[in-house]
């Protein structure tokens, strides 16, 4: 039970950029609700609605992202089947996880009507709020467990931003939608059987891969044996990995789920509930977006380590190979951001966001990102900060941006803050590679045994 | 400018105050093959990486080749190479592929001498490199620093993970490197038996200094075990300068001492009024009296 419990508490915190999200999160929603207490009566609630959302958004977050990594990756190590009832505890844990993350989603709801009865109200009962928080968090944990062993990660990720949506319009706190609650029983009943259904599997398997993030193919990898590799095409490689074909696909991927997305939100109208999730998942989408740069540029300075002797680059000139592959980063991200703002405005004949200035706000927050991730050298402390930051301002900028209802000269000047920002940092960035110290910044490796003294 | 490959001078380095390495001053000159010995934490990898200029002292300087370490031109760079304690190797991509992308960053590149090593070490190039072992990611690493034929070669726990017919056939072609005059191999370990296989020169790190180097013969030499059996009860205090060590009772002691002179025995015997016996210790013997 003891384990069980440990298993459960991990799945909230195992890594330590999502124990600061969930400490943000759970910061946020005492902060929301003391502020609804004091506030609901009379004046505006919008500030303490909003930051109720947001810390109900990055609990949920926070655990839906990153279970199902987790748990593939202390699932995979063979000495797991060494320890007695070491799968059953790990499932057992995860469902407790995820149980317990639906009653937290209804408690925050329904501390928020008994605070704020004034406000508009999503009308079901706490029954179905419960039943589709676990419902959506589940298919989402399971979902990114069986995707994170393939290259089909893209999927994922936009199930995920599809799911999220579709659970945040359904708890409805802040808008007041129209309500579209399935059949609950069905609802339910569809979740016990998924859970079953992956028990089942799960338990027997007798081997489970770590989860993959490249290609496992070495189609375009050969080439690098047999073809002779330029010596700044080898840097590349060396600094940001060796197969950009499989990320391209896992890129189209991703692209063509929001496409799709976008097509199933055009076919309903203007006011609907699917109107606005497609809405969501656009967000979603430009935050990966926005944020590519800095997941590329914050690893850098660690791998770099390697061409210091290798490729005869100076401190300095290392910071330029990694500024210019950032660069490529961001116009690549740019690229995928223009086309599916092009086809959501050929798609969706009512959109309730200007496409032009979204693209030039995820621009900008890319040049941030990838200066901000440039200067992560101080090791992993600063750089998980930075992260969160990056997250946090990034969010929030794109949903200010999404829910405006008007361009008011304080969302327009937003990226323009934004880009001025970028160009303070990168001297910034340039000074602190000048003095990289790689004993304190060493590429991250990623936890894989981490579960093993729990059980 | 002075002929040493490597030199140190009163290199420091402080992490978040904590003081890892103090006050060091070393040197090792071509043709030299130089062991690093000391015990886990000891700040063995530190100083490795400080003369390579991965880091920034906190005090002093370090010179490769007479340049600076942190400041290390292309030209220089070229004739360094390096094995990590933990390997560098990019994944997803095959120990030939790893090898063809090294290859490709240098301007010479001796695929024969690779293709012979890695048949000789048995490394299973046409793998992908996170399905390798840890012995055969080591011995890919070390293959990866050998192909330009370095001049100076720095060796980080090179030997850590591989088994004892591979760490023997690594060390021999260790020997064969080391045979070129112009080369230099600095290499740290805690397997003392393989550095005195093949170590010429030695530096002992304890708690972030060094405490002993020069030539392992010297410290094999001047490092020695003395047993004295008193014909009377000895004094609390037996007066014998630079004692590492010291077990006694009433008449009997056992004593290491460094820095030792064979004029030193018939004094002792004379002041204790005692038979003394002198006993050369092995590597491994020294290493553990320095540290106790």
């Amino acid at each position: 039970m003891r384990g069980v419990l440990q298993v459960t508490l991990l799945c909230f915190s195992w890594a330590p950029l999502l124990r600061r999200i969930a400490v943000l999160g759970a910061a946020l929603t005492l902060a929301g609700h003391m502020g609804l207490l004091l506030f609901a009566t009379g004046g505006p609630v919008f500030l303490e609605v909003v930051s109720v959302i947001l810390s109900m958004a990055f609990i949920a977050v926070s655990v839906v992202l990153a279970t199902g990594v987790m748990w593939r990756c202390i699932s995979a190590p063979r000495t797991l089947r060494l320890v007695p009832y070491g799968r059953l505890k790990l499932l057992a844990g995860v469902l407790v996880a995820h149980l317990l993350l639906a009653s937290l989603v209804a408690a925050n709801v329904a501390l928020f009507r008994l605070e704020a009865p004034a406000t508009p109200q999503f009308p079901g009962s706490l029954a179905s709020i419960f039943i589709g928080a676990l419902a959506g968090a589940s298919a989402v944990t399971l979902l990114f467990f069986l995707l994170s062993g393939t290259p089909y990660i893209a999927i994922a990720v936009t199930a995920v931003a599809w799911l999220g949506d579709e659970l945040w319009s359904r708890l409805a706190v802040p808008f007041n939608l129209p309500a579209r609650v399935g059949p609950l029983p069905l609802l339910a009943a569809a979740t016990a059987l998924a859970w079953s259904a992956f028990a089942a599997w799960y338990l027997r398997a007798r081997r489970i891969a770590p989860p993959s993030w490249g290609s496992t193919r070495s189609g375009s990898a050969r080439r690098i044996a047999e073809i002779h590799v330029s010596a700044p095409a080898a840097i590349g490689i060396q600094l940001i990995g060796p197969s950009p074909f499989a990320r391209l696909r896992n890129a189209g991927l991703f692209i063509a789920a929001i496409v799709a997305v976008l097509l199933w939100g055009a076919a309903d109208t203007p006011s609907s509930t699917r109107s606005v999730t497609t809405a969501m998942a656009l967000s979603f989408f430009l935050l990966i977006t926005s944020i590519f740069p800095f997941g590329i540029t914050a690893g850098l300075a660690g791998r770099s380590r390697a061409l210091w002797l290798r490729s005869g680059c100076s401190r300095e000139q290392l910071f330029r190979v990694c500024e210019r592959l950032g660069w490529r980063c961001l116009l690549v991200g740019a690229s995928a951001v223009l086309l599916v703002l092009a086809l959501a405005w050929v798609l969706v004949p009512h959109p309730t966001y200007a496409c032009g200035r979204l693209l030039l706000e995820v621009v900008a927050l890319e040049v941030c990102g990838l200066y901000v991730g440039l200067m992560s050298v101080r090791g992993a402390n600063l750089r998980l900060i930075l992260e969160v930051l990056t997250a946090v301002v990034g969010w929030s900028c794109l949903m200010v941006s999404l829910l405006a209802t008007a361009a008011t000269p304080a969302i327009q000047a937003i990226p323009i803050v934004l880009l001025l920002g970028a160009l303070a940092l990168r001297p910034i960035a340039r000074l602190q590679w000048r003095e990289l110290d790689w004993l304190i910044c060493k590429p991250a490796r990623l936890p894989s045994q981490a579960l093993r003294p729990v059980l | 400018m002075s002929d040493a490959v490597v030199s140190a001078s009163h290199l420091g380095k402080a992490i978040q105050g904590n003081a890892i390495l103090r006050d060091i001053s070393v040197n090792a000159t071509a043709g030299n093959v130089v062991g690093v010995i000391g015990k886990n934490g000891a700040g063995k990898t530190t100083l490795l990486e400080l003369l390579l200029g991965f880091s920034p002292p906190t005090s002093g300087s370090s010179t490769l080749f007479g340049h600076p370490s942190l400041t290390l031109p292309a030209s220089i760079k070229q004739r360094i190479g390096f094995v990590p304690q933990q390997d560098e190797l990019v994944s997803y991509i095959t120990g030939a592929q790893q090898l063809a992308l090294t290859g490709s960053l240098y301007p010479h590149w001796n695929r024969a001498l690779i293709d012979r090593l890695s048949r000789t070490w048995e490394v299973p190039l046409g793998q992908r490199t996170e399905t390798l072992s840890a012995g055969e990611r080591q011995k890919l690493s070390t293959l990866l620093a050998l192909g330009h034929e370095p001049q100076l070669l720095v060796l980080d726990e090179p030997v850590s993970s591989l088994d004892p017919i591979a760490r023997r056939q690594f060390l021999q072609q260790l020997l064969e490197i080391a045979t070129d005059e112009s080369r230099t191999v600095l290499f740290s370990t805690h397997i003392v038996s393989d550095l005195e296989r093949v170590a010429n020169q030695i530096w002992i790190v304890r708690e972030g200094a060094i405490v002993w180097h020069g030539d392992l013969d010297s410290l094999k030499e001047s490092v020695v075990r003395v047993s004295i059996r008193a014909h009377t009860t000895l004094p609390d205090s037996l007066g014998i300068m630079n004692a590492l060590t010291c077990r006694a009772d009433a008449t009997r002691a056992t004593v290491v001492v460094s820095d030792w002179h064979a004029d030193a025995a018939g004094d002792l015997a004379r002041r204790l009024d005692a038979d003394i016996e002198v006993e050369n210790l092995s590597l491994e013997d020294i290493f553990v009296e320095l540290h106790a």
